[in-house]
């Protein structure tokens, strides 16, 4: 795509922001779990089906396809192994040959596991395996942080990517057409703006179950709009430079114009927006949920986890672990998102100073 | 000139107050017809009229009412006490024992907390049913009888004796000569005809009363001011129940403004009560706090039931909005009881120095209600739920076993049939399905799903999937549905949980366009169970066949034989046959399968500062909640008692009192 053959000066920029340690780390780190976490690679670590079993000279593989039933482990259920179980029985015998090799932690995000004759939140467990402990259902607290983030960074991911799209339609085609249609976009965005989002949200969660496809709809219709503004500022200005202008002499097209010339020119900008709209989408993912109006129940979420820890100040557990999580994802974004501004300063490569 | 008998203004001419009310009216004209209500604070039922003004006030007639009597001669009958039936048997309860306490001392300042700030003082019409109410009408104000707490019988409350006719039609009451309203009016017959001419207004606003009020009552006499006479359309056994939530005397001299203005006019006058307490005028402020005002020479001070009862001086209701924050509170010293309702407030929210040092006491008390009925209820009139095993596997699949042991901690226990708590009519036979995945998995292959999805979830031949979508308004249930729906998927049913608002789920559920639903309706006080609001096809479907909205009927169940069974049950004066009708469709339903018990709770708890005091026995058998009866009252000497232990750090040791008196034995 030669939106991304980048230019001599933005592999210069990108050097710099190499250069810039914290950011640097940051975005290593942010990466790294993005990438532990992600679809089809979590379930490694985190997961109630086991890696890898052998039982009975075979060996199975249930983290991925289909469910395993008890049956098929010599248990007398249908419903799914709980390979917690097998473990514990295979250790019964110690002269068997059949072995369960367990993920680190072995819980899912949803199951409820009680301990008999206790009652309320668990504390951290090690023995168990429930590192950062157990909410009021017996849900394994790290497990919903993991799958949590998963689903909040997916969330802001989706959010960024639709709302950049339509951002840079719309402002590039306010910035580089002018006249008719920039008034009157801007008309139609300054009306937009002055719905208010949080309390379309709380109407449509208290109708119908929202799922998170109703949930992105929601916050793109409402989100949209700012990004706008910047596009098409940044194309008004790159519009008039000389460059645009000789392309446009020697016969490029509009289209031409915009995608060759204007937009590899705003790159800055976007690149600068991503972590901090990320950012912001993660905060009020949260919020939302921790008012009760964002993910569908029971789907793993931090602000719900939050709004579980406020509630239940007594294991306080649950509202550090939430609080941590919270914390050091916005900050790692915070960091990432001021080493690539200041990497991209245009500023520092230019002769007005 | 009556306006100044409602006004607090004793002795102003009577001049100065037209006056006033014109000028009032053109400010109001002036500003669109609004009155913004505190110039209406005034106007309030807490201030003592003088005799002479007494007088007016009971000659007093309102033009609308007058005519409304009028015209319905039939129903609204004058007599003379020379005209009573002979032979009447009177009877006035006073056999029963009395279950407040003497040794209640009166006096001290109760400081509650109150989720919302009112938003009238209305006890009818919009905004007006709300838990406030309670505080300021229901638990307060006398009808003409009340149930007794402990026996289930009835005690006299306005009147001093009744006497009941031999259909059971018709119900004489006596009226208590000592009976006044808080501005010192005596309750007479009249205000019972107004009764019925306000209860029907279409100004009140109150659809449910205005059907009541023209649907139950065939007529009503006064023989003379003091003796009333009331017809019922339904001979029922348990006659005088139509008498202890209903037809309560209203003040007519009250409502002389009474129009269609009514609902914002009224909305902040304080209605003359004949219950103990009163609201005076400078004692609202507006979304903060309200104070109730002990009535020193209350007429029914030393009347028996009522004596001993509605001990402190002052009640200050303040807002918390919310719960956990007015937890802390109370924690703090700043109220003095705490309602209980879930087990992990009483074991770790409630685990603190106070508590520890006995300066709180918690107090679980065994009582024998009908329970709010806590269940799913399967609609009937959806595809897969229509099919009577899918119905009966739901039932396998619905673990309310480990919902009891875990999230209520083994305390509740499980709901056995659709009606619990009825004593001798609720069918002991009936025993709700215990979980069972193997038996659910049995009955869904039954109907055909007998495959097996890579998530683990049922599907039939079609590659229909075993799914359905259970809803509920109860967010605060968030944890035990999804205790639920993980022990359904072992059944291989996936319930997906539709958690909204409680306005829309009522709207969902009462239009039947739910799946299964996760409620309860609460339940007054009764003899036996009602049937026809939940399973008789008058609520499912409308004559077209198409489906019924806006009634409880949430499982839509529509069976002639049921029809046929309830509509005898309705009728029936026979308490064996209404015993057995029960029993027979408790059985019914169980077999039906389309309604799930859930849990019940056997007791209330609660939590109050060790200066509160109370009877021997707490409370009493039928009491919904500590508060209710009004029974406790505040001691002074243990409360100095206990600030001093408090000052000094002193451990009076941890009280935990639990009263099981009436625990049922299993």
């Amino acid at each position: 795509m030669n939106l991304f053959r980048f230019s001599p000066l933005t592999i210069k920029k990108l050097k710099r922001f190499r250069a810039i340690r914290r950011g640097y780390v940051s975005f290593l780190l942010f990466f790294f779990l993005l990438l532990i976490s992600f679809w089809g690679v979590g379930e490694y670590f985190v997961s109630s089906r086991a890696l890898l079993v052998k039982y009975e000279g075979e060996l199975y593989f249930p983290t991925h396809g289909a469910y395993h039933p008890g049956t098929d482990f010599g248990f007398d259920y249908e419903y799914e192994t709980n390979y917690r179980d097998l473990k514990a029985r295979f250790a019964e015998d110690p002269d068997s040959e059949n072995w369960v090799l367990l993920p680190l932690i072995p819980y899912n995000p949803y199951e409820n596991d009680f301990v008999e004759g206790e009652y309320g939140p668990q504390p951290p467990d090690f023995e168990r395996r429930h590192f950062l402990g157990t909410d009021n259902t017996g849900r394994d607290i790290l497990a919903r942080l993991f799958y949590g983030f998963r689903y909040a960074v997916g969330f802001a991911l989706a959010y960024m990517l639709i709302v950049f799209l339509i951002g840079i339609a719309i402002g590039c085609a306010m910035g580089y057409f002018g006249g008719g249609i920039d008034l009157f976009g801007q008309r139609l965005i300054e009306v937009w703006q002055n719905i208010p989002f949080l309390y379309i949200v709380i109407i449509v969660a208290s109708i119908v179950r929202p799922t998170i496809g109703i949930l992105l709809a929601i916050f793109v219709v409402f989100g949209w709009t700012s990004m706008t503004y910047y596009m098409r500022t940044e194309t008004l200005r790159e519009k008039s430079r000389d460059y645009v202008a000789a392309a446009k002499v020697l016969g490029a097209s509009n289209w031409r114009a915009i995608y060759r010339h204007v937009l590899p020119n705003t790159i800055s900008i976007l690149v600068t927006f991503m972590p901090f709209t990320v950012a912001s989408a993660i905060a009020s993912l949260t919020a939302l949920d921790f008012l009760g109006f964002g993910l569908p129940v029971p789907t793993p979420s931090w602000g719900e986890l939050l709004q579980r820890g406020v509630q239940n100040l007594n294991a306080p557990w649950i509202v550090t672990s939430a609080f941590s999580g919270l914390v050091v994802v916005l900050l790692l974004v915070t960091f990432i998102g001021e080493a690539i501004r200041e990497a991209f300063d245009p500023k520092k490569f230019t002769t007005y100073r | 000139m009556f306006s100044s008998f409602f006004s607090g203004s004793r002795t102003e001419s009577a001049a100065r107050r037209v006056a006033g009310v014109l000028l009032l009216s053109v400010f109001a004209v002036g500003c669109g017809g609004g009155g913004d209500g505190d110039e209406e604070l005034e106007v309030s039922g807490a201030t003592r009229l003088s005799p002479a003004e007494v007088e007016a006030a009971l000659a007093y007639r309102n033009p609308g009412a007058e005519e409304f009597f009028a015209e319905r001669p039939e129903f609204f009958r004058v007599k003379t006490e020379a005209d009573l039936p002979e032979g009447l048997v009177w009877e006035n309860g006073n056999e029963q024992e009395e279950f407040a306490s003497p040794n209640a001392i009166r006096g001290g300042r109760e400081r509650i907390w109150v989720q919302d700030f009112p938003r009238t003082l209305r006890v009818v019409g919009p905004d007006s049913s709300t838990s406030f109410r309670s505080f300021i009408h229901d638990d307060l104000s006398l009808a003409l009888v009340k149930k007794h707490p402990e026996t289930g019988g009835y005690f006299p409350g306005l009147c001093s004796e009744w006497a009941i006719s031999e259909d059971r039609k018709t119900v004489w009451f006596r009226l208590d000569p000592k009976a006044e309203f808080s501005d010192g009016v005596p309750v007479r017959a009249r205000h019972f005809f107004f009764t019925f001419y306000f209860m029907q207004s279409p100004w009140i606003k109150a659809p449910w009363y205005n059907n009541w009020y023209s649907e139950k009552y065939t007529h009503i006499t006064a023989y003379g001011d003091s003796i009333i006479g009331v017809g019922l359309k339904d001979a029922k056994p348990d006659t005088l129940r139509f008498f202890e939530e209903d037809l309560y005397p209203r003040p007519e001299h009250f409502y002389q403004d009474f129009g269609d203005d009514f609902i914002n006019r009224y909305a902040w006058r304080f209605v003359p009560t004949t219950g103990a307490y009163v609201i005076r005028a400078e004692d609202i402020r507006k979304g903060r706090t309200i104070t109730q005002t002990r009535l020193d020479d209350w007429w029914a001070n030393d009347k028996k039931f009522w004596r001993y009862r509605y001990n402190p001086d002052q009640r200050e209701f303040s807002v918390i909005r919310d719960p956990e924050k007015a937890l802390e509170a109370f924690l703090a010293g700043d109220y003095e009881m705490q309602r209980i309702r879930t087990p992990d407030v009483w074991e770790e929210k409630l685990d603190k120095p106070p508590v520890r040092n006995g300066y709180i006491v918690r107090a679980q008390f065994y009582n024998q209600i009908p329970r709010p009925c806590w269940a799913l209820r399967l609609n009937k009139s959806k595809p897969l739920l229509e099919d009577h095993d899918i119905r009966i596997g739901l039932q396998y699949a619905s673990n309310f076993d480990l919902v009891l042991e875990q999230y209520f901690r083994g305390q509740y226990e499980r709901m056995e049939t659709s009606s619990v708590g009825y004593g001798e009519y609720t069918n002991p036979n009936v025993k709700a399905r215990r979980f069972s995945p193997e038996k659910a998995r049995e009955h869904f292959a039954k109907a055909g799903f007998t495959g097996t999805g890579p998530d683990g979830i049922l599907v039939n031949d079609q590659g229909q999937r075993l799914s359905f979508t259970l809803t509920t308004g109860y967010k605060r249930y968030t944890d035990l549905l999804t205790i639920l729906e993980r022990e359904a998927r072992k059944a291989g049913v996936e319930l997906k949980l539709e958690i909204i608002d409680s306005t829309a789920a009522h709207k969902k559920s009462s239009e039947k366009k739910h799946e299964i639903v996760l409620t309860a309706l609460n339940r007054s006080v009764e003899l036996y169970p009602r049937y026809w609001d939940f399973f008789h096809s008058f609520n499912a479907y409308r004559e077209d066949g198409s489906l019924k909205p806006d009634t409880n009927n949430y499982t839509v169940t529509a069976y002639p034989e049921w029809d046929e069974l309830i509509e005898r049950y309705d009728t029936s004066t026979d308490l064996a046959e209404i015993k057995r009708i029960a029993h027979d469709l408790q059985q019914k339903i169980q077999d039906d399968a389309a309604f799930i018990p859930g849990w019940v709770r056997p007791y209330f708890q609660c939590a109050y500062w060790r200066w509160v005091q109370w009877p021997e026995g707490f409370s009493a058998r039928l009491a919904r909640e500590h508060d209710e009866l009004c029974i406790h009252w505040i001691d002074p000497t243990i409360k100095a008692e206990t600030e001093a232990a408090m000052k000094a750090g002193k451990d009076l040791g941890e009280t935990t009192l639990i009263f099981d008196q009436h625990k049922r034995q299993p």
